[in-house]
């Protein structure tokens, strides 16, 4: 089959690979009918996380139709339409029994590369570096998905690829976020980072509640999005000479009740002892980005809430005295797919959610070097390229 | 000089022609494990450091445990196993388990429990029933590092201990105890063994300097035994496809 493999620092190139094969009793191969770029795809395209291999099958946010199903596929049948988080997660492990899939015991192959890191390790995820389990990924003809029954999700009918796909990872991970914010009516939310996964979480919150949500990015154009199709509130954080001020004054002095972090970095901090180089450049990165987080900490109302979907690794200079003079509630995971992916997909049924306007711009899997291209520079205000095989 | 050789490392009895093929191969070993660290490859470079010294020194202590002297050219049948010394290192890990500690320590005395959980390690073939088993340690190509196991303690729903026969460079012996865990979170199982490294305590100081941890062999069993026995497979990436082709272990044997 035909696949975009990573091959090195900006080197993504579509090449022949062999078809996936079922491996274990519970799997599926599906043909892949539509894959999207995420931004945590970029750190790796630029060398700043560490376990990639040259030839690796890259990308984890998808749908497909299955094709073939392992001998203990009860649920799912071949034709079935379904989308697939990006985490995979075997349902039977005590964290998938209380929705904490993102933090499966049993489906990360290299667990112990993660665990000196994280002190214990994570689900895997499809075509996201060795450390979290070195499963090819979804910009490919097909792609093998373990625990089918667990991880596939029918789509119902009359929905198009474009509105399903970013329930793979974008909708769930916003999703999530405003569900961390235990919203209640008259509550305020600002989301630092208009991205899919920032859109969708500014959504979720109006999904959930949220009286207001306010969106801070710094380009225009993903600002006009999130004004013109989520109604959110803006500021452009390059315009504005102090974010705090104008949140406070917003609010009328309380400052927002709930503050999301999307910008989006999920540097994982997956480095490993011998890699030690790349982990320096992935701090390097943090302490760039660190910016938005201590501002969302600083914003937050006293009692309020803090949300982060973008994923850090060791951050200097984190205020945690910030959080617990105001008596802040933090909290954050990886997606909890499996949880949301019904739901999500409800709220699509219904006409309250459609994630199809992430998909500005679509390509072939063959031209699909080039749509990470411009999505690594935000040209022609891109904001997901989706892929067709 | 050649005095002075045997005084710091042990008299010669490893032929010359062997002793060529030693630093040959070891020196292979060696680098193929530095410049590619995976597990299984620091291993190899383990074994590899100790064939180098074998081959300049002319002396091996596999060899010298085992009572096999082949410095006249001549191979020697190994006399007896040695017993493991008390100052052997001891590996441990813990899990907690979803599952009944019956239920658990049926899978684990099933040889095809064991033959799955070790797979990642070594090829487990039960000799009588569940009680004997051959263990021969995977990716030892040229020196394959083998023995039989027999289960010294059989505690249903308790404790399962083994240890290796006489006759292997590597003596072994280690236990499995399951007990409670607190409310509805299944068994917590702690594993522990322990070995007889070769080469003694140099085999160790350079198994450490070059990160190989044998409580990762430990650590990887349990965490394959608990996924057999919540899910009833192993996650693994055997014949994942990538722009390498197929099949795609990194650091850890991923066979089932």
């Amino acid at each position: 089959m035909r696949a975009l493999c990573w091959n090195g620092v900006n080197d993504l190139r579509v090449e022949t690979v062999p078809d996936p094969k079922i491996v274990n009793a519970r799997d599926c191969i599906l043909r892949v009918t539509m894959s999207t770029t995420c931004g945590s795809d970029l750190h790796f395209i630029d060398g700043y996380l560490p376990t990639m291999r040259q030839g690796d099958v890259i990308g984890h946010e998808f749908m497909g139709e299955v094709i073939e199903t392992g001998h203990e596929v009860k649920k799912i049948k071949i034709g079935d339409r379904v989308v697939v988080p990006s985490f995979v997660s075997c349902g039977d492990c005590w964290f998938c029994q209380h929705d904490l899939f993102s933090c499966c015991d049993n489906t990360n192959p290299n667990a112990q590369m993660q665990t000196p890191l994280l002190g214990y390790p994570t689900a895997g995820i499809y075509g996201y570096t060795h450390a979290f389990g070195g499963y090819a990924g979804s910009h490919a003809q097909y792609i093998r998905v373990p625990h089918a029954d667990v991880d596939c999700f029918v789509v119902p009918e009359g929905l198009t690829d474009e509105q399903v796909v970013f329930l793979s990872d974008a909708a769930p991970t916003g999703y999530m976020g405003a569900d961390f914010c235990n919203i209640h009516p008259g509550d305020t939310v600002a989301v630092w980072g208009c991205g899919g996964v920032g859109l969708m979480a500014q959504r979720s919150a109006y999904l959930m509640g949220a009286s207001r949500v306010i969106a801070i990015d710094r380009f225009p154009e993903r600002l006009a999005v999130a004004h013109d199709r989520i109604k959110a509130e803006t500021i452009n954080y390059a315009e504005t000479p102090n974010v705090l001020e104008a949140l406070r004054e917003m609010t009328g002095g309380r400052g927002p009740d709930a503050c999301i972090d999307a910008v989006g970095m999920e540097a994982h901090g997956t480095g490993m002892d011998y890699v030690y180089d790349r982990a320096k450049q992935a701090i390097r990165m943090e302490t760039d980005r660190g910016t938005a987080l201590r501002q969302a900490i600083m914003a937050c109302r006293k009692g309020g809430n803090l949300s982060i979907l973008g994923v850090y690794g060791l951050m200097d200079k984190f205020p945690i005295g910030v959080i617990i003079n105001k008596g802040l509630t933090m909290r954050t995971a990886q997606q909890h797919g499996q949880k949301y992916v019904p739901k999500l997909l409800e709220h699509t049924v219904r006409g309250e959610l459609d994630a199809s306007f992430l998909a500005t711009h679509r390509f072939s899997l063959e031209d699909s070097p080039k749509g990470y291209d411009m999505f690594k520079h935000k040209t022609d205000n891109i904001l997901r390229a989706v892929f067709v095989p | 000089m050649s005095d002075l050789l045997a005084e710091k490392f042990g008299v010669q009895n490893v032929g010359s022609l062997e002793r060529v093929a030693s630093v040959a191969l070891g020196s292979f070993l060696l680098w193929r494990g530095i410049k590619k660290p995976s597990l299984w490859s620091i291993t190899a470079a383990v074994a590899g450091t100790g064939l180098v010294l074998r081959g300049a020194t002319g002396h091996c202590s596999v060899c010298e445990a085992m009572g096999i002297d082949t410095s006249d050219g001549m191979p020697v049948a190994a006399k007896s196993g040695k017993s493991i010394s008390p100052s052997a290192p001891e590996i441990v890990s813990a899990q907690t388990i979803g599952k009944s500690a019956g239920e658990l320590y049926e899978l684990w005395r099933s040889p095809e429990g064991l033959r799955q959980i070790m797979a990642h390690f070594a090829d487990v073939t039960p000799l009588e029933g569940p009680t004997v088993t051959h263990w021969k340690v995977k990716g030892s190509g040229p020196l394959p590092v083998e023995w039989d196991s027999e289960l010294t303690v059989e505690q249903p729903g308790q404790e399962l201990g083994w240890a290796s026969k006489p006759g292997t460079m590597l003596p072994n012996e280690g236990s499995v105890y399951f007990s409670p865990a607190p409310a509805d979170r299944g068994t917590e199982v702690r594993v522990r063994f322990r070995f007889e490294p070769p080469l003694g305590a140099a085999g160790m100081a350079i198994s450490k300097a070059l990160g190989f941890v044998p409580k990762a062999i430990a650590s990887e069993s349990l965490r394959r035994f608990k996924a057999l026995a919540e899910t009833g497979e192993i996650p693994t990436v055997a014949g994942n496809v990538s722009g390498r082709g197929v099949s795609d272990a990194l650091g850890v044997s991923h066979a089932q």
